[in-house]
């Protein structure tokens, strides 16, 4: 205790001044001490005795206004004064004096002091027992009654109704007595007996150096301490190991077995003590939280049960003496769901390791332990891996549920791929699979739904982007790995094979669900199959009739030598006033592409078919169908679209240039050429029917009515996207636009080349410059109507005179276009038919041997791909000679 | 751009024949009988406006001019339950309402006066067309009027529309009946017009189609209405690729170019299997229907609508087989190999095989018997054995000046019956050309030697 001093004095006089009267001598030494202690201890700021001397300033200032002069003065007179006695302590005490003052300018008499001491009396205030003494109050009456409302019931509106209580909590009898119950400290030197007795029996006070006996049941209480992780005297910790104190032995047992039972105990120590440790260790992986806490588990519950066994052994008073042997079979049923855990960790090892190799490790460990027939180590860790494994596959889950991916989630083998946001390559290169090397790869035994669950996320987010209702595709089965896994470690099943199932049926149910609602999306709201249509009739001309008109604007412009014959904003305009009648076509959908500007000659580019690669017709697709025909693909279609279009202007070449004229023959030419030219003709029209008709109906058809086919059987997004690829592929080799046909693609445009050559050959206006046609269907004149007309008259001997008139007459022919290529002096006509029917057999030649090889070294490549039929058919005319 | 045809039907046959074509279109494209679409012909895809144009009330109305010297056929068509969807303006009758008289020269001298409105009425359809692609005739060429009237306005469709495309659907008198003495007049001078005046004849033999309805339809004596629906599914198929187009065939232009090699040889035949329709029950058998059936049948001489037993030496200068129905590609390429290596169809020897196939739809409106139809267009050198027959049977007659005094009368034999020898001159040009067909130097005497000397 302090001694006691003159200011503690003081402070005694001020507590017992503000105690009431009558309070009990120990209460206000209790008071006084903790008043003093709060004094000393208090840490006061010092009084700013700038700020005092500004207030009296302010004072005198004051009271200056108020026409209180003489007040002021003598204030002022006082302070100089009292500047003449420095003083520690003056600041304090001049603020001490303003803070106890009572509105000192408007107070300032002394006899007015009389009047503060009377005031000061203080009056009791009015109670209200003493007003319901003098003026009772009828508490019974209804408005003093206060409404309960009862949860019990049911009724609307009833009431319960309750006097009105005065809130204080009831205490029961045992609870006073636990609420004064103290503990009062046991003074060390009072030498209790109590206080004795402890002493001798906390033992580890009082061994010596040498040797200590100790009895069976206080080992067997270091045994349970120590088990639960607590210190004590018997065994040493000593790294993740423990020491037996050789000091202690029993009486009872020999030496050797003594430490050889502590031995024992001491290994299941160690064992829980790398559970221990490990559950102390704080995890950053959400997955060996889970691990973590499922320890913490396991120790509690194990600690519950020591307790519960020390309790026993220790408390309840039972006949039968605790014996170690007794204790090492208890202990051992009680740890042995830890030892495999603990074997785990050891495996697991100190260093991090990542999550996906530690599942992996803990489900090699279940089978094992399985396969072993471990049953209290498979369901400990059987257990434990689903608990770690629900927890795993939660983002998972939250990806085929939602499509979501949790930012910096480092686990999920699902990340982003980082790379363009455009949604037309939503389903290729927006998400991406961790690599097997990756530190979130994909754990082994989900390797074999890995794609399946990498396919419904994207397809919920393809659904998501789609604004599809989440309830079509939302409701998703519940994964519980945990109610189909035998807990038995006898059951047939293998523990890999329930959960590859459990998970198979969860991914593929869901999968299911929203693929077959993706795939409902895409062919009706995003219209697939229209799609589908609408390209094989801008890419294919599946009507050939509107195909027609836009290629005869097209082909007469070449013919014209028209430079701007591929014109994107005049062909666009074309191919949408033609297009419109194509019900499944969206006009704005469809963009022309006009690629290279040859500085060239028109009048030489138009004499080959190359010239119609500078023109692209492409249509636009929606993003989502975009997804399934994929970009690259389209440049198949484009590929194919252009030799179509190339067979299709020789064909117009033929029909609409050269058929009249041919028949009706050049006025200068003989009965031979004009033969020649017939046959030539012919020849070249069957050629290039038999292409188109072979490209068109059986090529493009059957690939396009299989494609439809495929497409609609499609297991999922993925499955269609390789349908559409193969399809592209497939295409590309039957229409002989691949790389690897391209001699033979080169051979058949050569050939197309001819019949421009013949065309012009044939040209009455060969070699002059004609005056274009606004008309480009008037492919015949008058003049050479007559012409014709002599020719299937079989007048064949016309005379000189008339050649020339009719040479005359064509100058007012304007609807032929004009030839760019001349006769050579030194040649003649039938020389260059015979030259050009020459060529068509040199290149007709290759394509039926290059035909019919890949067709032969195709073997099952030929499925598809009808190279053989083209050969033959292109090969009829040898065998039926 | 529609590329419109315009149809024009002169005489009896042609316009029986005509009137029997219009029904099948109407019906084929979901058309009333008032000429208003039908409410449930709503599947587009298809062309109408190549044989229709609509009017102001987008009623569809055929491009049809009907001609004929004597009224008793059009009046009937006037009354006629398709009454309501011609153009009443394109009804011709004969002033006087007097036949041709089955004399090819009434008819042909009738043209004279005729002419002016009878043009009126085809330049008319003409200016109304976007882009006229072309005329069919449809008549017959043993009578007076469809024969004589038909010549003439060939003759002069030459000369007025030369831009365009001139396909006949002629009907041949059957030889062997010869119910009109004077068929071999009449044909012969109206072969010399369909030989120097039309592109594309559609040759359709009287004995043919009455031994089909008998055999095939087992009606023994079949009444015009019968034959005459047998014309209207031919020309009704082989008009299919230009009113549901594909990807070929889709213009007139393109299936007379691949048809017809060499201009003189443009008669072509026509065969159909199998044979069904309304009015047609006894056909309703049941018959295995596939491609190759089809395409097979086809082939068959006894299918044609050309009474000919093709001789060896006779060969295919080309072939257009039209498939309706569900026919799958690969089937039709297969069977079209199937015919090369048995060799069951022989082609000219100068050029390569021209088979060519079009896969059509069907009109969606139609019950359909059987699966899979198919028209076959061919240009076939046997042909001409029934041009022989003309000649044959002309210079019988002519040895006996049998009934020339009726020609006489006329004007284009006023000045004497050069007119009969100029017509016989072109006929037996025509036959003499495609018997040249079939050589190897048709075209070019030089391959044909090379041919001799390397065999």
């Amino acid at each position: 205790m302090a001694p006691a001093t003159p200011s503690t004095a003081l402070a005694d006089q001020l507590v017992a001044s503000l105690l009431p009267n009558g309070t009990s001598a120990s209460r206000l030494r209790k008071y006084n001490d903790a008043f003093s202690r709060k004094l000393k201890s208090h840490n006061y700021a010092r009084t700013n005795q700038f700020e005092v001397a500004e207030k009296f300033e302010g004072f005198q200032e004051k009271l200056q206004i108020l026409n209180n002069d003489e007040l002021a003065d003598a204030l002022h007179k006082s302070l100089v004064r009292l500047k003449q006695h420095p003083e520690k302590w003056l600041p304090d005490i001049l603020d001490l004096l303003l803070r106890l003052s009572d509105e000192p300018t408007k107070k300032t008499r002394i006899e007015w002091l009389a009047d503060i001491s009377r005031g000061s009396a203080v009056v009791p205030s009015l109670t209200w027992a003493e007003i319901e003494a003098v003026h009772p109050v009828d508490r019974s009456d209804d408005i003093w009654t206060i409404a309960r409302y009862s949860d019990l019931s049911s009724d609307d509106d009833a009431v319960e109704v309750v006097p009105t209580s005065d809130g204080k909590v009831p205490t029961s009898e045992e609870q006073e007595v636990c609420l004064q119950a103290t503990f009062e400290p046991l003074d060390p030197n009072s030498g209790s007996k109590a206080l004795n007795r402890l002493r001798e029996d906390q033992f580890w006070r009082n061994v010596s150096t040498n040797s200590y006996e100790l009895t069976e049941l206080q080992v067997i209480r270091e045994i349970l301490f120590m088990l639960q992780g607590l210190p004590t005297a018997l065994f040493w910790r000593v790294g993740n190991c423990y020491e037996i104190d050789q000091r202690f032995h029993l009486n009872n047992c020999s030496r050797e077995i003594f430490l050889d039972i502590l031995s024992d105990f001491s290994d299941i120590a160690s064992r829980l003590d790398i559970l221990r440790s490990y559950a102390n260790k704080p995890q950053p992986q959400y997955v060996m939280q889970t691990l973590r806490s499922a320890l913490e588990d396991t120790l509690q519950h194990v600690d519950g049960r020591l307790s519960a066994l020390e309790h026993k052994i220790l408390v309840e008073k039972n006949d039968a003496a605790a014996t170690m042997i007794q204790l090492f079979a208890a202990v051992g049923k009680i740890v042995e769901v830890c030892s495999p855990l603990a074997q785990l960790i050891a495996d697991i090892g100190s260093e991090s390791i990542e999550v996906v190799q530690y599942l992996e490790i803990v489900f090699d460990r279940v089978c094992r332990s399985q396969t072993s027939g471990d049953e209290v180590g498979f369901r400990s860790l059987s257990r434990v891996f689903l608990q770690c494994f629900d927890s795993y596959f939660r983002p998972l889950r939250e990806w085929t549920d939602q499509g979501t991916l949790a930012d910096g989630q480092t686990v999920n083998f699902v990340t982003t791929s980082g790379l363009s946001q455009d949604p037309s390559q939503l389903w290729q290169t927006w998400y991406q699979l961790a690599d097997d090397s990756a530190p979130n790869r994909c754990p082994n035994f989900l390797q074999s739904v890995k794609a399946q669950i990498f396919r419904v996320g994207k397809s919920v987010v393809f659904l998501q982007r789609l604004n599809s209702p989440h309830e079509r595709f939302g409701h998703s089965p519940v994964l519980t790995p945990q109610e189909s896994v035998s807990t038995s470690a006898n059951s047939l099943v293998p523990f890999a094979e329930v959960l590859a199932t459990s998970v198979q049926d969860y991914v593929e149910s869901r999968l299911h669900v929203v693929t077959r609602t993706l795939r409902g999306h895409l062919g009706n709201d995003c219209g697939l199959w229209k799609t589908l249509d609408a390209l094989h009739s801008v890419y294919f001309a599946s009507n050939g009739y509107i195909t027609d008109l836009v290629d005869t604007k097209i082909f007469s412009a070449i013919d014209r030598c028209d430079k701007n014959w591929n014109d994107r904003f005049l062909l666009r305009d074309l191919f949408q006033t033609i297009f419109k009648y194509v019900q499944c076509l969206e006009l704005e959908r469809l963009s022309i592409r006009s690629t290279s500007k040859s500085s060239g000659q028109m009048s030489h580019r138009r004499q080959s078919m190359n010239l119609l690669k500078d023109l692209q017709v492409q249509y636009k697709l929606h993003w989502s169908v975009a997804n399934v025909l994929t970009l690259p693909s389209l440049a198949s279609y484009q590929r194919v679209s252009t030799f179509l279009r190339q067979i299709r202007r020789a064909k117009y070449i033929l029909e609409r240039r050269s058929f009249f004229q041919v028949r009706a023959g050049r006025p200068d030419t003989t009965l031979q050429a004009q033969n020649l030219n017939l046959m030539l003709h012919h020849n070249l029209l069957l050629f290039v029917n038999t292409l188109y008709n072979h490209f068109t109906t059986l090529v493009v058809e059957v690939a396009n009515s299989k494609l439809q086919q495929d497409l609609a059987d499609a297991a999922d997004i993925d499955a269609m996207i390789d349908t559409h690829d193969r399809y592209c592929k497939d295409l590309e080799e039957a229409c002989l636009t691949s790389k690897k046909l391209k001699p033979i693609h080169d051979e058949i445009i050569s050939a197309l080349d001819l019949c421009i050559r013949f065309s012009d050959l044939n040209n009455p206006s060969q070699g002059k410059r004609r005056r274009s046609s606004s008309d480009t269907r008037s492919y015949v004149s008058a003049t050479s109507h007559q012409q014709r007309r002599r020719l299937r008259d079989g007048d064949e001997n016309h005379s000189s005179d008339e050649v020339e008139s009719d040479e005359d007459n064509n100058d007012d022919d304007d609807g032929e276009g004009y030839s760019t290529f001349t006769i050579p002096d030194d040649s003649t006509l039938v020389h260059q038919l015979r030259k050009v029917r020459g060529d068509l057999e040199k290149h007709l030649s290759f394509v039926v041997a290059g035909l019919k090889s890949m067709g032969r070294v195709g073997g099952q490549e030929e499925e598809g791909r009808y190279w053989h039929i083209l050969a033959v058919r292109l090969d009829w005319r040898r065998s039926s000679c | 751009m529609p590329r419109e045809i315009i149809t024009i039907q002169a005489g009896q046959c042609g316009n029986n024949v005509g009137s029997q074509f219009w029904q099948q279109l109407c019906q084929e494209h979901g058309i009333s009988q008032d000429g208003n679409l039908e409410d449930f012909a709503t599947e587009g895809g298809d062309r109408k406006d190549v044989f229709f144009y609509q009017s102001d009330d987008t009623r569809y109305i055929p491009r049809a001019i009907l001609i004929d010297l004597e009224p008793r056929v059009i009046n009937s068509i006037q009354t006629g339950p398709y009454k309501n969807i011609y153009n009443p303006e394109n009804f011709f009758i004969g002033q006087h309402g007097m036949g041709a008289g089955n004399n090819w020269a009434a008819g042909y001298a009738a043209g004279e006066s005729v002419q002016e409105e009878v043009f009126d009425m085809i330049d008319r359809e003409a200016d109304g067309s976007d882009s006229l692609e072309g005329f069919m005739l449809l008549h017959s060429i043993g009578g007076g009027t469809g024969s004589g009237l038909g010549s003439f306005l060939l003759e002069r469709m030459n000369d007025r529309f030369p831009k365009k495309l001139m396909q006949t659907y002629s009907v041949f008198p059957d030889s062997a009946t010869g119910d009109v003495v004077v068929n071999p007049y009449n044909s012969l001078l109206a072969m010399r017009r369909l030989t120097q005046n039309a592109d594309s004849v559609v040759v359709l033999d009287n004995g043919a189609l009455t031994r089909i309805a008998a055999d095939r339809l087992h009606v023994q004596e079949p009444s015009f209405q019968q034959t005459n629906q047998l014309v209207s599914t031919v020309m009704s198929a082989s008009t299919t690729t230009l009113r549901y187009p594909g990807y070929m065939h889709n213009d007139l232009v393109g299936i007379i170019a691949s048809l017809i090699p060499t201009p003189r040889c443009h008669f072509l035949m026509t065969a159909y299997t199998p044979f069904t329709g309304d009015n047609v029950d006894q056909a309703k058998t049941v018959r295995k229907t596939t491609v190759l059936d089809v395409m097979r049948r086809l082939l068959q001489p006894k299918n044609r609508m050309v009474s000919i037993t093709p001789s060896k030496s006779s060969c295919y200068l080309s072939i257009l087989n039209i498939i309706q129905g569900e026919a799958d590609p690969t089937d039709v390429h297969k069977s079209l190999l199937r015919i090369r290596e048995r060799r069951l169809a022989t082609f000219i020897p100068w050029g390569p095989a021209s088979i060519q196939v079009a896969l059509t739809k069907k009109s969606p409106y139609l019950q359909n018997v059987h699966r899979v139809s198919g028209l076959m267009l061919a240009n076939h050198t046997s042909v001409a054995t029934l041009f022989k027959r003309i000649v044959v049977q002309y210079e019988k007659m002519r040895k006996r000046n049998a009934f020339l005094e009726q020609y006489k009368k006329e004007a284009p034999f006023a000045e004497g019956l050069g007119e009969f020898d100029e017509a016989k001159e072109v006929v037996t040009g025509l036959i003499g050309e495609y018997e040249a067909a079939e050589r190897d130097d048709y075209l070019d005497p030089e391959m044909g030697k090379e041919r001799a000397e390397s065999s």
